[in-house]
């Protein structure tokens, strides 16, 4: 199997808080993953770790094998590593399709000039970017809504718009933060369909998640954070019977969380 | 009708309005409607850097001033033609603005926003004081105007249709901009910088473009209007100035081009228009000692700052709102 993903010790401190605390992992090809965790376990920060907004304290990343450890995130979204974010964060003021267009050329440039002076090709370039756009967008059945602005949207849909943004160039890993959050019972239904269609197209997945129904019946691999530290690691089955995280989080069966 | 035929649409009738206008209107009107043109320059280049990608600028009239004094020092000091003056005035603002933008963009919000005014008073001092170079406070005189080459016509006349030209082409870049990946990124950037940069848009090259964008098309403006007054002063380019061309952009309606076209076109106008309701009032026989007449003489600031506020309070998005107001996004 084709390791995409890998930390190695990756810690964050804000002063004297250990946010994340020595956290190895590693995420394969067509892996559905997802990380728990009681809230403030630092999952979000270990998030944006990985993509960059943060630099680690210490630690390392590796993305394809290279390693990214303190790339800008806008350099390691052209090397494919593409999120979302845990309050969905569209561009108010651009359209479905545009939002989805400005996440479709990742590291990809045309000269100033060339828009004005080389106006056939710069064009071609352009229809490729909406192909891209209009692909992600069928793919999440969001192409009826291209010309709405995010606001004119329920947030479940803004929250596929994006999704459908952070496909819309290449991807070798995407990372979802709490994307089921908000959602209504159809919507949650089409976000378990879009996870598993990308998880089959073998893209490697890291899913935040509280909703634990769907973390276990989605999930090949969970890892467990507590205070910022892995407590545990495995399939779903194991995860849910292990006694620590019980203890720190799933609770007993009598609804202790 | 595909949205660029529907913009080629309007930039003609615009052309078609920009004539009648030259055709009926004389002197002093004319000269107004020529220097709202040069405004709505000026205001389009500043729509670039603050409308879309939201780097509040405070000193866009330093750029105007570079264009401006650089072409005109040039053709006077070392009598270069106007026609080597211009492109060369443009590259140096252009080359300012990259040199500047690159720390002034990694700064935010109000320590930004003072940044730029700074850039402005310093190039403001450089002209009222480097006098050997500049003239200092007298400015210089004697510039080279485009008006010359027409000597038959009133310069007035005469360069409505340059000042068209050169607009019309901007509007045509500025809306095709907007419409490119570069547009886009400036505008996801002011929305949402930690989104704009996890989709793949480089935060400081998006910023440092729209900025020297912006630099260069104000110097656009400054470089006609020197060769069309003939005359440019230190004054011409103060914070004030800068100030006014960002009012005009928000009162217009901001990240949007017809915004900035309304907003310079209204707030060029506007003080004259009331001037004009000064002289209508005493005239229809109020008493020029009056409060009324006072305000609209003298006042008439003050009148045009609440008509501004006005517009603000009412129109969150500018003037462009009262025609696009059904669109959730903007104006284009």
């Amino acid at each position: 199997m084709t390791v995409v993903l890998e930390t190695l010790e990756l810690t964050k401190k804000f002063g004297g808080l250990v946010a994340v605390n020595a956290v190895s992992l590693s995420v394969n090809a067509g892996e559905a993953f997802a990380i728990i965790g009681p809230n403030g376990a630092g999952k979000s920060t270990f998030l944006n770790l990985l993509s960059g907004l943060m630099p680690p304290s210490y630690g390392d990343i590796f993305l394809n094998g290279e390693a990214v450890t303190r790339n800008a995130p806008h350099a390691l979204r052209k090397q494919g590593m593409a999120r979302t974010f845990q309050n969905g964060r569209l561009f108010p003021r651009l359209t479905v399709l545009e939002n989805v267009m400005a996440g479709a050329c990742p590291g990809e440039r045309a000269h100033l000039l060339e828009i004005f002076m080389r106006r056939k090709i710069y064009d071609k370039w352009q229809a490729t970017i909406a192909g891209r756009a209009e692909a992600a967008l069928r793919r999440l059945n969001l192409w009826g809504l291209r010309d709405k602005f995010v606001k004119e949207l329920p947030f479940g849909v803004q929250r596929n718009v994006e999704i459908a943004r952070a496909l819309a160039a290449d991807a070798r890993i995407v990372l979802l933060d709490e994307p089921a959050a908000g959602l209504n019972s159809a919507e949650r239904v089409a976000l378990v369909k879009t996870l598993n269609d990308l998880k089959n197209q073998g893209l490697a997945v890291v899913l935040i998640e509280h909703d634990m129904s769907l973390v276990m019946a989605w999930s090949d691999r969970i890892a467990v954070l507590n205070f910022g530290e892995k407590i545990a690691e495995g399939a779903p089955q194991e995860v849910r019977a292990n006694p620590r995280v019980i203890e720190a989080y799933l609770g007993t069966e009598d609804g202790h969380a | 009708m595909s949205q660029s035929q529907r913009q080629f649409m309007w930039l003609l009738a615009a052309g078609v309005a920009l004539a009648i206008a030259g055709a009926t209107l004389e002197g002093y009107s004319l000269r107004l409607l020529n220097l709202a043109l040069l405004n709505v320059i000026a205001v389009i280049g500043l729509n670039f850097a603050y409308g879309y990608c939201g780097v509040i600028h405070l000193g866009q009239a330093a750029f105007v001033g570079i264009g401006a004094y650089v072409s005109a020092l040039l053709s006077v000091k070392l009598g270069w033609s106007l026609w080597l003056s211009m492109p060369i005035a443009l590259v140096c603002a252009g080359a300012f603005a990259l040199v500047v933008s690159v720390p002034l963009t990694r700064l935010k919000g109000h320590y930004l926003a003072l940044a730029t005014v700074g850039v402005n008073v310093i190039l403001e001092l450089i002209a009222k004081n480097w006098v050997e170079v500049t003239n200092g406070y007298n400015g210089v005189t004697g510039i080279p105007r485009l008006t010359d080459l027409l000597p038959t016509i009133a310069p007035e006349k005469a360069f409505l249709p340059i000042a068209s030209a050169a607009t019309l082409v901007l509007v045509w870049m500025a809306l095709r901009l907007r419409d490119s990946h570069l547009g886009r990124a400036m505008i996801a950037v002011r929305d949402d910088e930690t989104a704009a940069v996890s989709v793949g848009i480089s935060l400081a090259r998006t910023k440092v473009i729209a900025f020297a964008l912006s630099g260069v098309i104000g110097a656009g403006s400054g470089v006609l209007y020197a060769h069309y007054t003939g005359f440019i002063s230190p004054s011409d380019f103060a914070v004030s100035q800068s100030i006014l061309f960002l009012m005009m952009l928000v009162v217009g309606g901001e990240a949007s081009v017809i915004g900035a076209i309304l907003g310079a076109i209204a707030l060029t106008f506007l003080p004259e228009l009331m001037r004009d309701l000064a002289a209508g009032y005493i005239a229809s026989g109020g008493s020029e000692k009056d409060i009324i007449a006072r305000l609209l003489k003298d006042g008439y600031l003050a009148v045009y700052g609440l008509i501004t506020l006005l517009v603000l309070m009412a129109l969150p998005k500018g003037l462009a709102g009262l025609i696009w107001r059904k669109q959730a996004g903007t104006a284009p």
